[in-house]
C-alpha cells in the first residue's frame, strides 16, 4: 500500500476528531483548545488510555476477552499506593510494587486459565470477582487516594509521564513484532488446532503473553493511580465497566492494522478518544460532557465494527453498480 | 503377520511391536505389529475406526501409544510431538485443513520452527521469506511466494503448502493421511511425483492412508488392510493387480460378505413425467447460465473435481445463495431462500456434514424434528409426544444404532450421523432431496445400506440431486449424469451398463 | 459405536450431567448449610423476616436471569441489561410523577425494550458483527442518556410521589410473579419452536439455518422476550425502593452472568441450556448474599467468599479435560 495512503489512513481519525472538537470548542468560546496547556493535561489521560488499551489489546488480538484487567489494576494500585505512602512517599517503591503486583496477579489469571482449562471469559470473570473482593478486605476497604500526594503524583504529570508511556508502548511493540511468542500467538489465534498439532506449546505461549500484558498493566497502574481517588470495589464487577471504556482504541488499533500496525493504531485510537472526552467536557459540563462522550463512543464502536465487517461488501457493491452503469 | 523381505534395499526403516492405543473405553489399536521398508509406497486401508490413521499418527508424534514399542532406523523411537518427529525424519500430512489463516505462506511453512530464524527471541522475517521461496521452487510450485498471505490461496494450494511444510531433505518416511481428496488435479500430480521420487530415487518410504480404492491400487506397491484395530492382511503388487482385488479388499475391510449388490442393479434410466425441480438459467459468481430439470423419481448426479462449481449448484438449488440471474422453480413458484425451499418440500444435506448438515451438540431427536417444528406446532405448542413419535419412526426406519432419541449425535459413528441427516428430510416428507457427498467418510456396509435407501426413495417418487466426487457412486446410482469443469457443464450422459470412469474423466480435468 | 444407557452415579453420568449437578448441588448445599448454620448464629434464614429479605434480594435478579435464558441459549449475552433496568425505572418514576399514570410509564418502557431487543437481535446477523458489540453500544448509549436525564432534572435520583408502591414490596406478589414468569418462559422455551430454535442457533447456527431457521427472526424474538422481563424486573426494582437514580441497575448484567453460571448454564448456549439454571443460580447467589451476613461474616468478606465459590463451581462444571484450551 502506498505510503501516502498509509499515513492518511493512520492520521484520519485523530486529526478528524481534533478538527471537529476544535470547531465545537471555538464555537462555544473555549479558545484554549489546541493549546500547549491542553496537551499537557491531556497527555496523562492519553497515557492511561494507551497503556490500558495495549494491555487489553494484547490478549484481545489473540481472541481472549480478558475481564480481569481493571481488577488487577485496582488491587495492585491499592497495595502499591498504601505501602509507598507509608514508607515515606517512596515513588520508586510504588512503581516497583505496581509492576510486581500486576505481574503476579496476571500470572494467576493465566494459570487458572491454562491449568483450570476454563473458558477464558469465565476464568477472567472469576478472577475479577476475586480480586475485587480482595480490595474490600485490604486496608479495611478504604481504597487509595493519592491526589494530594505531590511526590507520588509527580509520575502522573507531563513530561515525566512520557517515560512510563514509552516503556509501555515499547513492551507491546517488542512482544508483537520481535518475539517468537508474539508470532506464535498469531498462529494460535488463527487456527488453534493446527498450531497445537504442529507442536506449538500453547500453555507456555499463553503464560508468557500474560507476563507481557501484566507488565503493561503495571505501567498503566503507575500512571492511573495518582490521578484520582480509587475506592474499593463493593459492587460486583464494577471494574469491568471502567476498563472497557478503553476498548474503543483496541478496536481502532485492529482496524488500522493494515495502515500502520496495531501498536500505532491503538495510540491513534487513544488520542481520538481522549480528544473526544476533553472537547465534550470542556464545552458541556464535566458530567454532561462525559455522558455525551460515552454515547458518542458507543456509536463510534458500532460504526467501526459495521464498517470493518461490511466495508468490503459495500465497496464491492459500489463497484458493481458502476459496472452496471457502464454496461 | 509379517512380510517376506527380499531385496537388500528393502531394509526395514520403521517397525512397531504390540502397539496398543485406547481412548478411555474405546480401543483404537489392539495389538498391532507393522514393518515398513525403504522404497515402499505402503497403502493402509480400512473403515472408520479401523486404526489406520491412529497407528501412523502415533508414529509421527501426534499422540502417544498406550503401550507398545516403536523402532525407527534401528533405534527406539518415541517422539514427543510432531515437530520433533518431523525433524527426525517422519512427517505426516493430516486430513483436516492444517494451514493457519491470516498469516503468510512462509509463516505456515516454518510454523513451530521460528527458532531457525531467531536469535535471543528476535525474529528475522526476511530470512524466513527467502528460505520459503527456495523450498517452493524445489517442489516445482511456481505460482506461490513466501510472502503471500495464505488467505489468497485456494483450498488446494493450501494443502500443497502443508506438504512443503512437512517434507524436508531429512524426511525419511512421509505419511499421507487422506490428503488427496483435498487436492486439485495438479496438486495430486505434484504429490504423486514427489512420492515416486522419494521411494524410487531416494530410497525413502511413503505410507498412504486412504479411503480411495482406485488411487491406492494405482499408486501403492504394497497394501495393508486393517479392521477394528487389527491388521487383517497384506497384499503384494501382484495380488493388487488381480481382477478380484477390489472384492477381496472389501471383504477384508468389512469382515463379512456384504453381498454382491452395492449400487443399483438396473441399467435403465427412468423417471416420471412430472417436473420436481426446475433450475432455469442461473448465474452466480463464476457460474453462468446453468439449467437443469429434475423429474419425480429421477436421480440426477453431478460430478467433477472439487472446485468445478457443483457444490455451489447444490446450495443454489436450495436457496442458500443469492442468484445473480435466473431462478429455481418448484411447483410453479420460485425458491428464493431455504425457508421457502423447505416449505416447498426440498431438503438439503451439506457436504460438510458435521458442521452444516447436523448439530453435533444436540440429541438425535432434536436434529430429526428440526425442519418439521412448524408443522408439529398444534394450538400454539409442540407436544413432546408428537416429537418423540416422529423421531422414533425415523430411528426405526433407518435403523440408527442408539440407546434412545435423547442420545447426543456426537456419540454416533459416521454412518449413523449420516442417517440422521437423511432422517431430517424423510421426517419432513420432502420430495426433492439435494445431497452433497452423501457417503463421504462412511463405511462400506453403511454405504451399501444408503444406496439401497436412495434407490427406495427413487421408487417412492422422490427426486434426488446427487452431487459427489466419487465417480463410481455417480455411475452406479444416477439416471442421468452431468459433468462439470471450471463452472461449466462439459458432458451429460444417460445411465448405461457401458458407462466407464475412463469415459468421463476426460470431461472433468 | 453403540451407546448403552449410562448408569446413574457412574463416572460417565457425572461427566455428562456435571452442570446440572452443580446447579442443583449448589442450591441444595446452600439450603442445608444455612438451615443449620443460621439459627445457631442468631436468626434462622427461614424466619419470616429473613425470608422476606431473601425474596426481595433475589427477585430482580431472578426475573432478569430467567428472561436472559433465551438470549444466553443463543450463545450471546446482553451487557446492556443493567442500564436498561435503570432507564426503565427512571422512566416509570418520572412518568408516574408527571402524569399520574403508572401504566403509561410501563408501556413506554415496553416499547423501548422491544426496540432494543429487535436491534440487538437483528444487528448481529444483518451487519455481521458480534452480537455482544451491539449490546455494549446500547450500554454506553443508555448510560450517557441516563446521566443526561438526571442532570437535566437537576438531581441524583427521583422518587415516587403520590403513588402507593406498597404492593411491590410484598414477598407474596414477588413469588407469584416469579412463578408465573418461570411457567411462561419454560413453556416458550421447551414447548414452542421459539425456544427450540434459539437453542439450535446457539448449538450450530449454520446447521440451524440450513434446517430452515430464520436466524434474524428468532434471534430478535429471543431478545424481545428477554426485554419484556427486563421491564418487569425494573418494576420491582423501582417498586421496592420507590425511587430510581443514575446508578440504578449498574452491574446487574454481571450478576445475571454469575447467577446463570452458578446455575450451570453453558455460556455458549445450545441444547444444554435450561430455565432451571436461572432459578437455581439466582437463589444460590442470594442465599449467599443474605445468609453469610447472618452467620457473622463481615460485609467485606462476603464478596470474597462468593468469588471463591464461583471459581470452585466453574472448575467443577466448565473444565475441559482433553484437547486444546477452550475459547
Amino acid at each position: 500500500m502506498k505510503i501516502v495512503k498509509r499515513i492518511a489512513g493512520t492520521l484520519m481519525l485523530p486529526v478528524g476528531m481534533y478538527i471537529i472538537m476544535m470547531i465545537l470548542c471555538f464555537a462555544n468560546g473555549k479558545m484554549f483548545f489546541g493549546s500547549l496547556a491542553m496537551w499537557k493535561t491531556l497527555s496523562v489521560d492519553i497515557a492511561v488510555s494507551i497503556t490500558c488499551a495495549l494491555g487489553i489489546g494484547l490478549q484481545f488480538k489473540s481472541g481472549r476477552f480478558d475481564f480481569s484487567g481493571g481488577a488487577i489494576m485496582l488491587v495492585a494500585g491499592i497495595i502499591a499506593g498504601n505501602v509507598a505512602k507509608g514508607a515515606g512517599n517512596n515513588l520508586l517503591l510504588m512503581v516497583v510494587l505496581c509492576m510486581v503486583c500486576c505481574l503476579i496477579l496476571s500470572l494467576a489469571v493465566a494459570l487458572l486459565y491454562v491449568y483450570g482449562r476454563l473458558p477464558i471469559i469465565i476464568a477472567t470473570i472469576g478472577m475479577a470477582m476475586l480480586y475485587e473482593a480482595i480490595t474490600c478486605l485490604l486496608y479495611n476497604g478504604t481504597g487509595i487516594n493519592l491526589v494530594s500526594n505531590m511526590t507520588l503524583r509527580s509520575i502522573s504529570t507531563f513530561p515525566v509521564v512520557l517515560i512510563p508511556l514509552a516503556l509501555g508502548i515499547g513492551i507491546y511493540a517488542f512482544y508483537s513484532y520481535a518475539t517468537t511468542t508474539g508470532k506464535q500467538a498469531v498462529l494460535l489465534s488463527n487456527n488453534q488446532q493446527s498450531a497445537v498439532n504442529i507442536g506449538i506449546n500453547e500453555n507456555k505461549n499463553i503464560i508468557i503473553s500474560y507476563i507481557y500484558s501484566g507488565l503493561i498493566f503495571g505501567i498503566a497502574t503507575v500512571i492511573w493511580l495518582p490521578k484520582a481517588m480509587h475506592g474499593a470495589s463493593f459492587t460486583s464487577l464494577a471494574t469491568v465497566g471502567e476498563l472497557f471504556s478503553n476498548i474503543l482504541p483496541v478496536f481502532i488499533g485492529l482496524m488500522l492494522v493494515n495502515f500502520c500496525g496495531d501498536t500505532i493504531g491503538t495510540i491513534m485510537g487513544s488520542i481520538t478518544l481522549c480528544l473526544l472526552n476533553y472537547g465534550l467536557k470542556a464545552v458541556l459540563s464535566n458530567e454532561t460532557g462525559a455522558a455525551v462522550a460515552t454515547v458518542v463512543t458507543g456509536i463510534f464502536i458500532l460504526a467501526l465494527n459495521v464498517v470493518s465487517a461490511q466495508g468490503m461488501n459495500w465497496i464491492n457493491m459500489i463497484k458493481q453498480s458502476f459496472r452496471r452503469k457502464e454496461s | 503377520m509379517e512380510e517376506r523381505g527380499t531385496d537388500m534395499s528393502q531394509e526395514i526403516i520403521f517397525e512397531a511391536k504390540h502397539m496398543h492405543k485406547a481412548f478411555g473405553p474405546t480401543i483404537a489399536l489392539k495389538d498391532v505389529d507393522i514393518q515398513i521398508k525403504r522404497g515402499e509406497i505402503r497403502g493402509l486401508v480400512g473403515e472408520n475406526g479401523s486404526g489406520k490413521s491412529t497407528i501412523m499418527s502415533i508414529a509421527a508424534g501426534m499422540q502417544p501409544a498406550t503401550s507398545g514399542e516403536m523402532y525407527y532406523k534401528g533405534e527406539k523411537w518415541s517422539p514427543k510431538n510432531m515437530v520433533e518427529s518431523q525433524n527426525q525424519g517422519i512427517s505426516m500430512i493430516l486430513q483436516e485443513a492444517n494451514t493457519i489463516p491470516h498469516v503468510t505462506v512462509a509463516q505456515n511453512i516454518f510454523a513451530g520452527q521460528e527458532k531457525l530464524f531467531s536469535k535471543a527471541g528476535l525474529i528475522n522475517m526476511t530470512a524466513m521469506y527467502k528460505k520459503a521461496d527456495e523450498l517452493l521452487q524445489k517442489f516445482g510450485i511456481s505460482n506461490i511466494k513466501g510472502k503471500d498471505p495464505v488467505g489468497r490461496l485456494t483450498f488446494e494450494d493450501r494443502k500443497l503448502i502443508e506438504i512443503v511444510r512437512c517434507v524436508t531433505d531429512d524426511t525419511q518416511i512421509l505419511v499421507v493421511d487422506e490428503t488427496t481428496t483435498a487436492l486439485s488435479h495438479e496438486g495430486r500430480e505434484i504429490l504423486y511425483k514427489l512420492i515416486h521420487k522419494m521411494t524410487e530415487e531416494e530410497n525413502k518410504a511413503v505410507v498412504f492412508v486412504s479411503h480411495d480404492m482406485d488411487e491406492i491400487l494405482e499408486q501403492c506397491n504394497v497394501l495393508t488392510v486393517l479392521r477394528d484395530g487389527d491388521i487383517i492382511g497384506h497384499l503384494t503388487r501382484e495380488e493388487m493387480d488381480a481382477p478380484d482385488a477390489v472384492q477381496k479388499i472389501r471383504l477384508m475391510m468389512v469382515g463379512r460378505e456384504i453381498g454382491r449388490k452395492y449400487f443399483r442393479e438396473d441399467f435403465i434410466p427412468s423417471h416420471q413425467e412430472e417436473v420436481a425441480l426446475d433450475i432455469q438459467n442461473i448465474s452466480m459468481g463464476p457460474i453462468k447460465d446453468f439449467s437443469l430439470t429434475l423429474r419425480k423419481g429421477e436421480i440426477v448426479g453431478i460430478g467433477g473435481l472439487s472446485g468445478c462449481g457443483m457444490h455451489d449448484i447444490g446450495k443454489a438449488a436450495y436457496g442458500l445463495v443469492k442468484l445473480d440471474k435466473g431462478q429455481v422453480i418448484r411447483n410453479g413458484k420460485p425458491v428464493k431462500n431455504c425457508l421457502q425451499a423447505i416449505e416447498a418440500g426440498i431438503g438439503y444435506i451439506s457436504k460438510n456434514r458435521d458442521l452444516e448438515a447436523i448439530i453435533l451438540d444436540a440429541p438425535i431427536q432434536a436434529n430429526i424434528v428440526l425442519p418439521s417444528l412448524t408443522s408439529l406446532t398444534k394450538g400454539g405448542y409442540i407436544r413432546p409426544k408428537d416429537e418423540k413419535k416422529l423421531s422414533d419412526e425415523q430411528i426405526d426406519a433407518f435403523r440408527i444404532k442408539c440407546g434412545s432419541g435423547k442420545q447426543y449425535v456426537n456419540t454416533l459413528s459416521g454412518g449413523n450421523k449420516q442417517k440422521v441427516s437423511f432422517a431430517k428430510w424423510t421426517a419432513k416428507g420432502s420430495d426433492v432431496i439435494i445431497m452433497d457427498s452423501p457417503t463421504r467418510g462412511v463405511d462400506i456396509g453403511v454405504k451399501q445400506a444408503m444406496y439401497a435407501l436412495i434407490e427406495q426413495m427413487k421408487a417412492e417418487g422422490k427426486a434426488i440431486l446427487m452431487i459427489s466426487e466419487e465417480l463410481s457412486e455417480l455411475i452406479g446410482m444416477s439416471d442421468r449424469l452431468i459433468i462439470m469443469k471450471d463452472f461449466r457443464v462439459t458432458a451429460e450422459m444417460e445411465r448405461s451398463a457401458d458407462l466407464k470412469q475412463t469415459d468421463i474423466i476426460e470431461y472433468m480435468i | 459405536m453403540e451407546n448403552t444407557k449410562t448408569k446413574i452415579f457412574s463416572k460417565n453420568w457425572f461427566k455428562t450431567n456435571a452442570s446440572a449437578i452443580a446447579g442443583y448441588g449448589g442450591v441444595l448445599f446452600c439450603i442445608i448449610f444455612f438451615s443449620i448454620a443460621t439459627p445457631l448464629a442468631g436468626e434462622s434464614i427461614w424466619s419470616a423476616a429473613k425470608l422476606s429479605t431473601l425474596i426481595s434480594d433475589v427477585i430482580v435478579l431472578a426475573i432478569l436471569s430467567v428472561g436472559a435464558v433465551f438470549v444466553y441459549s443463543l450463545g450471546s449475552m446482553d451487557i446492556s441489561i443493567g442500564k436498561q433496568v435503570g432507564l426503565y425505572a427512571t422512566i416509570m418514576v418520572a412518568i408516574t410523577n408527571s402524569t399520574g399514570s403508572f401504566i403509561l410509564g410501563v408501556l413506554i418502557s415496553l416499547v423501548i425494550a422491544v426496540f432494543i431487543g429487535l436491534v440487538n437481535g437483528a444487528t448481529g446477523e444483518l451487519l455481521h458483527i458480534h452480537s455482544v458489540v451491539s449490546s455494549l453500544v446500547f450500554m454506553m448509549v443508555l448510560s450517557g442518556i441516563s446521566t443526561l436525564i438526571y442532570s437535566g432534572m437537576g438531581s441524583r435520583n427521583v422518587a415516587l410521589k403520590n403513588f402507593d408502591h406498597h404492593i411491590f414490596k410484598s414477598p407474596v406478589l414477588m413469588v407469584i410473579v416469579l412463578i408465573v414468569e418461570v411457567i411462561i418462559v419454560t413453556f416458550l422455551f421447551n414447548f414452542t419452536k421459539f425456544g427450540k430454535n434459539a437453542r439450535a442457533i446457539g448449538a450450530n447456527p449454520v446447521a440451524a439455518e440450513q434446517s430452515g431457521i430464520n436466524l434474524v427472526k428468532y434471534k430478535m424474538i429471543a431478545y424481545v422476550i428477554m426485554g419484556v422481563f427486563v421491564v418487569v424486573a425494573a418494576i420491582f426494582q423501582m417498586g421496592y425502593t420507590g425511587s430510581a437514580s443514575d446508578s440504578t441497575g449498574t452491574g446487574f448484567e454481571m450478576n445475571v452472568m454469575v447467577a446463570l453460571i452458578l446455575g450451570g448454564m453453558p455460556l455458549s448456549g445450545g441444547m444444554k441450556s435450561r430455565v432451571s439454571c436461572a432459578v437455581l443460580g439466582s437463589f444460590t447467589f442470594s442465599l449467599l448474599n443474605v445468609g453469610l451476613p447472618i452467620i457473622g461474616i463481615p460485609v467485606n468478606t462476603v464478596n470474597f467468599i462468593k468469588a471463591i465459590i464461583f471459581i470452585i463451581v466453574v472448575l467443577i462444571t466448565c473444565r475441559k479435560s482433553r484437547g486444546i484450551l477452550p475459547r
